[in-house]
């Protein structure tokens, strides 16, 4: 690992548990003020450029990768964010002028995600779990998602009657995924894949059933209904509490049923597998 | 038996209105019933599967009770369909008898939680596969790995055998990874159609557990 482990849990126990005497509490609350106030340290790249077998052929973008690091620890993104895309370019063999320029742009999101979510105090102070929500965060926004959408899906799960932050930033994830998902297999307009995170995310639904939408919301919005339609009537009934098989009940009642010849392409394989370039054959149907 | 993927392109099937995932109603229930993670990702739908793909009888039904109910109806129309026509022939009469059976497995299964596939509370045992029959070698990297991939090499049972390894993975959260072919070659699962950019020119493949 790139980075080291964290502390365990029992040893946090420990030290907040010590019965240090005062004089060596304000001597380690000083030590600690000092290293809080100091500027803010780039360990995890600089500990790659230093460690990883990977790294000699990037030595010559190391500063710039640790100028990023420091500006986006700075405002609260763990640098080993930065670290493990280095680790992903270098793993890929990707060009230093190229993974610079990769580690600008995810330092931009990352940065900007954070302060999304440090806006609506939805970013963990503890830095694993800061790490983990922003990771997330970025592929989310890689795979499509924008930051408005972002925003709208973490106020809507934040206006649910039972706030709890840990809870709402994982339903707002999931509810972008939900969109991702989507948008992967049918066409949805950028309207409507705000519309519908942010009604599954104010949803009752649980976080654990956002998943069987994508197959309710495919078989119709690639079968004739308007996927603009499809969202409509999604929206509404998760709007009055309506489950996922209710939305698929209304859908169908609607009197469409997909045709094997409308369905629009079939993005998702199955593993069987057939991909653009040829490389694998698809198995011939029996 | 069914397995994941084989439940998974069900799930496809029914997506793009195929009447021919009918006869896998039965198998793909009771695979939800021993699948906690298809469990939990499909039991959901399962009334809008009978409507859809079981008799019109059992689609009626299944519109107006709750899913338990509505798979209990099918169990008990198959029961009396079986009685009634014993000509059909023995191998008929076994298909039956198994698909009864394992809509049993699936209701109580979900009765009594089972929780086959889980090496732990929070961590789900995830079977990752290629078919890759010209390839010497296939690796698995993503944010999991720290993208390093020597230590995930796939395996298969024989040439023309798809690709296979099982990575433990937390649940709950998104992970992007990609197949690694001959140690050289990084590609995006074709099995997953959710793809993130991967900035340097490329696509990794996305999956939220």
């Amino acid at each position: 690992m790139i980075e080291p482990e964290a502390a365990p849990r029992e040893a946090v126990g420990d030290m907040q548990g010590s019965r240090a005497a005062p004089v060596a509490r304000l001597v380690f609350a000083v030590l600690f003020g000092l290293l809080a106030l100091g500027p803010a340290r780039a360990q995890a790249v600089e500990e790659w450029f230093q460690r990883s077998p990977q790294a000699a052929p990037y030595a010559t973008i190391r500063g710039e990768a640790e100028a990023l690091a420091r500006g986006a620890a700075a405002v609260g993104v763990p640098d080993r964010l930065l670290a493990q895309r280095l680790e992903e370019g270098a793993q890929k063999a990707v060009p230093a002028d190229r993974l610079a320029a990769a580690l600008r742009s995810e330092a931009a999101l990352l940065e900007s995600a954070a302060a999304t979510l440090a806006k609506r105090a939805l970013l963990p102070e503890d830095r694993d779990l800061a790490a983990e929500v922003l990771g997330q965060a970025s592929l989310l926004i890689r795979a499509g998602i924008d930051e408005d959408e972002l925003g709208a899906a973490c106020d809507a799960a934040l206006a649910r009657p039972k706030k709890y932050a840990g809870a709402a930033i994982s339903r707002a994830l999931s509810a972008l995924y939900t969109v991702v998902s989507i948008r992967s297999r049918v066409p949805l307009r950028e309207s409507d894949g705000r519309r519908l995170a942010v009604a599954l995310a104010r949803s009752g639904l649980r976080t654990e059933d956002f998943p069987a939408l994508v197959p309710v919301v495919v078989r119709y919005g690639a079968s004739g209904l308007d996927p603009s339609e499809v969202v409509s009537i999604a929206v509404g009934l998760l709007g009055k509490g309506g489950s996922v098989e209710s939305v698929g009940r209304e859908l169908g009642g609607k009197g469409h049923s997909p045709q094997r010849d409308d369905a629009g392409p079939d993005r998702r394989q199955n593993g069987r597998s057939q991909r653009a370039d040829g490389l694998f054959e698809k198995k011939a149907a029996p | 038996m069914m397995n994941c993927d084989q439940a998974r392109s069900f799930v496809d099937a029914w997506e793009r209105g195929e009447p021919e995932a009918a006869p896998r109603l039965g198998a793909f229930l009771s695979h939800l019933g021993g699948c906690a993670s298809c469990s939990a990702r499909f039991s959901g739908l399962a009334g809008l599967f009978l409507r859809d793909l079981g008799s019109p009888a059992e689609a009626r039904r299944s519109a107006d009770r709750g899913f338990v109910d509505a798979v209990m109806a099918r169990v008990e129309a198959k029961g009396r369909a079986t009685a009634l026509r014993p000509r059909r022939g023995p191998l008929i009469l076994r298909r039956r008898f198994v698909a009864l059976a394992a809509a049993a497995i699936f209701i109580v299964g979900l009765g009594l939680g089972l929780l086959f596939d889980l090496p732990g509370q929070d961590r789900i045992k995830v079977r990752f596969v290629l078919d890759a029959p010209d390839a010497q070698t296939v690796f698995l990297a993503g944010d999991f790995t720290a993208w390093r991939f020597q230590s995930y090499e796939l395996h298969r049972a024989g040439p023309g055998s798809p690709w296979e390894l099982s990575v433990p993975l937390k649940k709950g959260r998104l992970y992007s990874y990609n197949f690694v072919i001959d140690g050289k070659r990084w590609i995006v699962d074709p099995s997953v159609a959710e793809t993130v950019n991967d900035g340097f020119g490329g696509s990794s493949s996305l999956m939220r557990l």
